[in-house]
C-alpha cells in the first residue's frame, strides 16, 4: 500500500486534466444508501440526509436525531474476496509486474468520514471522500498503453434547515461549502521520455493539480401521502443551484435537477421502502448517458436492529447488510460504478465496510 | 402485510443473486459510433475495430484523434503486442539488435495480411499532419503519443518485412535461399522506413534504428541489398 500511495503522490505532479465534477453522482452517498441503489431522494439514512434531501430532515421526530462520527473504507470487490494477500501482492511487486497487472485488473481504493448532528430541523455535517483508481488501458487516448490514476477527492462543510409546513411537503434548503479536485492522470508506459521531462521540470506541472473550492446551496422539497400502512412519496431536488462556482480551477458544477419516488409499507415493526430516483434530470451533464442517472432500491430495517438493503446503482447490482446497536452500527455494503460512459467500459465492483459511532 | 414484505426482499436478494455484478443497464443503452469503436478495439476484435474507425476517418476526415486509435486497431490486427513491446528498451545495450528486440512481439511467420496491416498502421500516422504526430507539441494531446506510435509501428513493419525473408529451414538453420530472393526494391523499402525512424530523432526505437544501420552500412558488398542480406544472414 505504501507503494501505491508513493506512486499516486509522485504522479499527482503530472496531472494533465482537472475537472470540477464529472458526472451527476452525489458527492457523498452514505454506504447503507449506497447499498440501496443509492437512492436517496424519498429515503436516506441519517448520516447522508443532508446530502441526499434536505427535505427529509423534518421526518424524524427527535431533538437529537443524530450526532456521530462515521467512518468507511471501500475497496475493489475482487480484491477483497480473493484475500488481502492479493493486495499486498500487487502493492509489494516490482514495478514491471505492477504495470503488467494494470492492464488485467483495476485497483480502486477510498475512505469516507462524517461527522454529524442533525435534528428535525436542523443538520451540521462535515465530510471528506477520497477515491482512487489506477488501471491500465491497452489503447490510452493517444492509441498507446497508458496507466491511468484517477482521483476523486471532496471535503466539505454543510448545513441544511428543513421544514415541514403542512403533513404533506416538507421543504429543506441546504448551504454548502466544497473542496472538489478530479484529476485524471495518465502516464504512456512507452513515453519514457515525457516521464523524465517531467520528473526533471515538476514546477512546469506543479500548479496544474488545483483542488476547487466553493459556496453552494441545495433545495429540497418532499411530497407524502400516508396511511397507516402505505406512504407514497415524491423527492425532488436542485442541487447547486445557480451553479456553484469553484475558485481555484475554471470549473464550476453545474446545477442539477433530480427527481424521485417512493413507496413504504408500513408492518407491524418493518418498513420496506422501495424507491426510484432519477437524477438530473434537465441533462445539465449533457454527456452522460441515462442509465448512469438511474437509481433502484430497496430497503428494510427488521426490528430496527438488522437494515437489509438491495438495489440497482447505475444498473449495477447493490446489497448491503447494517446492524444498528445503542451507540454503534456496523455495515457492509457491495456495490459498482461506472466510471467510463457506457455500461461495462469502466465498471468498478467494490465492498464497503463502515462503522458509526453516536446517538 | 409482513409476509408480503419478506416476499419482495426474498425476490429482490433472489434477484440480485442472479444478476452478480454484470450491469444490468446493458440492453438499454446505444452506443455511439466512437463507443462501439472503442468498445471493438478494448475487446481486441481488431477486424471490427479496424472496419469502424476506417468508417469514422472516412466519414470526419480531420477528427484526427481516430487516427492513433485506427492505427492501433491496424497494429493489433498484425499481432503487434503493444503492451510489452512499449515496456521494453531498445537500442540501449548495442548486444540485441532492434531487430531482434521488437522482433520478440511480432509474429515469428506473418501473413501478408498482417504485414499489410501493419504497413495500414503507420500510414494511419502518417496522414496526420506532421503538428499533430510532432514529439514536442504540448498543445495537442495525442501529437507526442502518435510520435511515438509512427517510431513503432514504423519498425514492426520494417521488421515484419524482413521476416518474409528471414526464415529458419526445417533443420533449424536460416534459409539462404529465401533470404536471397528480396529484390532490390524490398531492401530499399525495408532500410527507408529504418531511415525514416533514425531521422525522428528520438530515442529508443530511433537508436535501435540508427544502429541496424549502421551494422548494415559495415557490411561487404557492394549494394545496399547485398549488405542487408548479408548483415541479415548472420
Amino acid at each position: 500500500m505504501r507503494f501505491l500511495c508513493s506512486l499516486f503522490i509522485l504522479n499527482l505532479a503530472f496531472a494533465s486534466q482537472v475537472w470540477a465534477k464529472r458526472s451527476s453522482e452525489l458527492v457523498y452517498t452514505e454506504p447503507f444508501d449506497l447499498a440501496a441503489g443509492g437512492t436517496t431522494l424519498t429515503r436516506a439514512s441519517q448520516e447522508g440526509i443532508v446530502f441526499a434531501n434536505p427535505a427529509l430532515l423534518p421526518l424524524g421526530a427527535a431533538y437529537i436525531r443524530w450526532l456521530g462520527l462515521q467512518t468507511g473504507v471501500m475497496i475493489d470487490r475482487d480484491l477483497a474476496e480473493s484475500g488481502s494477500t492479493r493486495i499486498g501482492d500487487a502493492a509489494g511487486a516490482g514495478e514491471s509486474n505492477f504495470v503488467d497487472q494494470l492492464f488485467g485488473r483495476s485497483l480502486h481504493f477510498g475512505q469516507t468520514t462524517t461527522l454529524s448532528f442533525l435534528n428535525q430541523n436542523l443538520a451540521i455535517t462535515a465530510f471528506n471522500r477520497f477515491e482512487v483508481d489506477v488501471a491500465g488501458r491497452r489503447f490510452g487516448d493517444a492509441g498507446l498503453p497508458t496507466i491511468d490514476f484517477a482521483v476523486e477527492a471532496y471535503a466539505g462543510a454543510l448545513t441544511s434547515l428543513a421544514t415541514r409546513p403542512w403533513r404533506w411537503l416538507s421543504l429543506g434548503l441546504t448551504a454548502k461549502h466544497l473542496y472538489v479536485a478530479e484529476p485524471t492522470i495518465s502516464v504512456p508506459i512507452a513515453d519514457q521520455n515525457r516521464v523524465r521531462e517531467l520528473v526533471e521540470n515538476p514546477n512546469d506541472l506543479r500548479d496544474e493539480v488545483k483542488i476547487g473550492k466553493g459556496t453552494g446551496a441545495d433545495v429540497g422539497a418532499l411530497f407524502l401521502w400516508q396511511n397507516h400502512s402505505l406512504d407514497l412519496s415524491l423527492g425532488l431536488k436542485v442541487e447547486d443551484l445557480g451553479a456553484t462556482k469553484l475558485s481555484g480551477t475554471e470549473e464550476s458544477i453545474p446545477q442539477t435537477m433530480h427527481a424521485g419516488v417512493g413507496v413504504a409499507w408500513h408492518g407491524t415493526t418493518e418498513v420496506l421502502h422501495l424507491s426510484l430516483d432519477f437524477r438530473d434530470v434537465l441533462g445539465a451533464y449533457a454527456e452522460e448517458k441515462t442509465f448512469k442517472k438511474v437509481y433502484v432500491g430497496a430497503r428494510v430495517m427488521v426490528r430496527q436492529m438488522l437494515g437489509l438493503a438491495v438495489g440497482l446503482y447505475q444498473g449495477i447490482p447493490s446489497f448491503g447488510v447494517r446492524m444498528d446497536l445503542i451507540l454503534f452500527k456496523l455495515g457492509v455494503t457491495a456495490y459498482g460504478r461506472e466510471l467510463g460512459d457506457y455500461p461495462g467500459e469502466k465498471q468498478r465492483n467494490m465492498v464497503m465496510i463502515y462503522t458509526s459511532l453516536g446517538f | 402485510m409482513k409476509s408480503i414484505q419478506i416476499f419482495m426482499l426474498a425476490s429482490c436478494l433472489l434477484l440480485l443473486q442472479g444478476c452478480g455484478t454484470e450491469s444490468q443497464a446493458k440492453p438499454y443503452v446505444s452506443l455511439s459510433a466512437d463507443e462501439e469503436a472503442r468498445q471493438a478495439l478494448e475487446a481486441e476484435d481488431y477486424a471490427s475495430a479496424v472496419k469502424r474507425y476506417e468508417a469514422l476517418v472516412r466519414a470526419e476526415p480531420t477528427r484526427y484523434d481516430r487516427y492513433t486509435l485506427l492505427a492501433a486497431a491496424y497494429a493489433g490486427a498484425a499481432g503487434f503486442d503493444l503492451i510489452k513491446a512499449a515496456q521494453g528498451s531498445f537500442g540501449g545495450d548495442g548486444q540485441t539488435s532492434l531487430i531482434d528486440q521488437l522482433g520478440g512481439f511480432l509474429p515469428q511467420d506473418p501473413s501478408l495480411e498482417q504485414i499489410e496491416a501493419m504497413r495500414l498502421a503507420k500510414e494511419a500516422i502518417l496522414a496526420l499532419p506532421a503538428e499533430h504526430r510532432d514529439k514536442s507539441n504540448t498543445a495537442i494531446s495525442y501529437a507526442s503519443g502518435a510520435s511515438l506510435q509512427l517510431d513503432f509501428y514504423q519498425a514492426a513493419y520494417a521488421i515484419l518485412y524482413i521476416k518474409q525473408f528471414r526464415a529458419v529451414a526445417a533443420d533449424g538453420t536460416l534459409d539462404r535461399s529465401r533470404l536471397e530472393s528480396m529484390s532490390e526494391a524490398d531492401a530499399e523499402n525495408i532500410l527507408e522506413n529504418f531511415e525514416q525512424i533514425a531521422a525522428s530523432g528520438g530515442s529508443g526505437v530511433a537508436v535501435g534504428a540508427n544502429q541496424v544501420l549502421a551494422k548494415v552500412e559495415a557490411q561487404e558488398g557492394t549494394t545496399r541489398r547485398e549488405k542487408l542480406i548479408q548483415y541479415l544472414g548472420r
